[in-house]
């Protein structure tokens, strides 16, 4: 739990110390903190016999590591601005907006921890810079581990994260270099940690310093994996107040959790603001003039029916009916889980909708890796709805006896 | 159940030593400090020779011409692939997959791969 909560403040302050230019012997020592805090996590593992969740981090070191950078958005975005960070030795160097198909405008967590590992050992392989896919997981994981207890639900979880990378390279996007896998892991341990808070009620606020920081700190790195990290992190921020507010929390609490997370926007706002100054925007934002003009004839029975099946809107209402109906737990964790999904759902589904790029082309190279948070996230809620029921149902039954 | 529990860990265990050894074993882990280890694997084979007579001849700057640039995967990993070495238009520098471009002489070639000097005019 410490161990990983460290190991999330050191990513954050990994990027920021890239975004704030400070020097690589700064950055060295902070990798060699983060191996220390993954030690740390390591060995809490040990201590209390968790072979499990050593036995799927080294399975996902193993799957990361066996094999070179190979999916496109890996090399031609996210590890050519490592790259260009290893060489350059500074971040701005992407401002001069060279190679201009890599998206200059995207944030750097990922990049920022895989440019810390290489310059520290002053090498640049297509192995290497993988190395920060794993250290940017094993937080996030760790979390989902630690709130899932029994060891069914772990196990479901383990097979349900590694099992699709065994089908085949297009679904091995938790490992292939792309931001969605790691997103995915992200949002579902927010969107846990998050329903866990509201489990306990306005008590929350007498939880440990390291169970409260994992929210805003999951926040922090989501915001600066991708753009769509910041679409979440945004409506998370909303929707979760909304719902303290709604059942009447303290103001204290509600100010608290509004400061906390606010201060996670920091990182990428830094960067966004120096993106403005240097004039550079997102590639759907250029093209963007007159989305309702690209939307108007998109809506038709093909192209809907495109999108709907691309963007798997069977399997999500699927599972949003079972979290509604089935799932057992408090109605505004519910709430909160649905309307987060919906949303960004919605959000995405517009998206396509007014895409300024060839319809098939976009939903065919992009849609199986967006959809993936929001699938991941269901299915680890359902999970962690029904072991708490199991063990709710267990306790009482213990209590009779 | 404590049988169970017992004969789990020793699932797990056993998982991971299995994974250790695969580790161990990988070419891939083993060449973790190899610089530009993997290239080979993934870059297309011209752009991979465009590389390494750029980086042989210590070229900081080159163009490329419109054969290579024009496929959308050999563009991007060229230009991603050759980093820090950049693709400018306007560089003396020239990779081609042709020998004979007006106003350029060869300096270097492997296999399919020319690496040309061009006078700017003349190659305009």
């Amino acid at each position: 739990m410490v161990g990983g909560c460290w190991l999330m403040a050191l990513i954050v302050v990994n990027y920021v110390a890239w975004l704030l230019n400070f020097g690589d012997v700064f950055r060295t020592f902070l990798l060699i903190l983060m191996v220390g805090a993954l030690a740390v996590a390591v060995l809490g593992c040990v201590r209390t016999k968790d072979f499990l969740a050593l036995c799927i981090l080294s399975f996902l070191l193993f799957l990361i590591v066996r094999s070179p950078l190979l999916a496109w958005d890996a090399r031609s975005i996210w590890f050519f601005h490592a790259k260009r960070m290893f060489y350059d030795g500074w971040l701005y160097a992407r401002l001069d907006d060279y190679g201009h198909f890599s998206h200059n405008d995207y944030p750097d967590m990922v990049p920022s921890l895989a440019a810390s590992i290489t310059r520290a050992v002053n090498v640049w392989n297509e192995v290497l810079p993988k190395l920060a896919i794993f250290l940017a997981i094993v937080p996030a994981l760790m979390t989902l581990l630690r709130l899932l207890r029994t060891e069914v639900s772990r196990f479901l979880l383990g097979v349900i994260l590694i099992g699709p990378i065994l089908i085949g390279p297009r679904h091995a996007i938790l490992v292939n270099g792309l931001m969605d896998g790691i997103l995915g892991v992200y949002m579902a341990a927010l969107m846990l940690s998050s329903c866990r808070l509201l489990a306990h009620g306005p008590e929350y606020a007498k939880l440990s310093l390291a169970e409260r920081l994992t929210c805003p700190l999951l926040l922090a790195i989501l915001c600066g994996l991708k753009n769509e990290g910041l679409v979440i992190g945004l409506f998370y921020l909303v929707t979760f107040t909304t719902v303290l507010f709604l059942n009447r929390y303290p103001h204290l609490v509600i100010a608290r959790f509004v400061a906390a997370s606010t201060a996670a926007f920091v990182p990428v706002m830094i960067w966004k603001i120096r993106l403005v100054s240097a004039h550079i925007s997102n590639d759907l934002v250029e093209q963007g003039g007159g989305a309702l003009t690209r939307v108007m004839p998109r809506l038709n029975v093909h192209d809907l029916e495109s999108i709907i099946v691309a963007t798997q809107l069977l399997p999500i209402a699927t599972l949003m009916m079972v979290v509604g109906f089935w799932a057992r737990a408090k109605l505004a964790t519910k709430w909160f889980l649905l309307s987060m999904v919906g949303m960004y759902y919605l959000i995405l589904f517009g998206l396509y909708l007014s895409t300024p790029l060839d319809l098939g082309f976009h939903l065919g190279t992009s849609a199986h890796r967006v959809i993936y948070p929001l699938m991941l996230t269901l299915v680890v809620f359902c999970i962690w709805s029904w072991e708490a029921e199991y063990l709710r149902k267990k306790a009482l039954g213990d209590a009779s006896v | 159940m404590r049988t169970l529990s017992v004969l789990w860990r020793g699932v797990c265990i056993l998982g991971i030593v299995c994974e250790c050894f695969l580790l161990g074993e990988s070419q891939d882990a083993r060449h973790l400090l190899t610089p530009y280890y993997g290239e080979a694997r993934v870059l297309p084979t011209n752009v991979e020779i465009a590389v390494e007579l750029l980086r042989a001849h210590r070229i900081q700057t080159f163009s490329a011409s419109a054969e290579m640039t024009d496929d959308m995967e050999t563009f991007q990993r060229l230009t991603e692939g050759a980093y820090p070495t950049r693709m400018i238009k306007d560089s003396p520098y020239l990779i081609s997959l042709k020998k004979d471009v007006a106003g350029c002489a060869v300096i270097d070639v492997r296999e399919s791969v020319y690496l040309l000097q061009c006078q700017k005019s003349q190659k305009n």
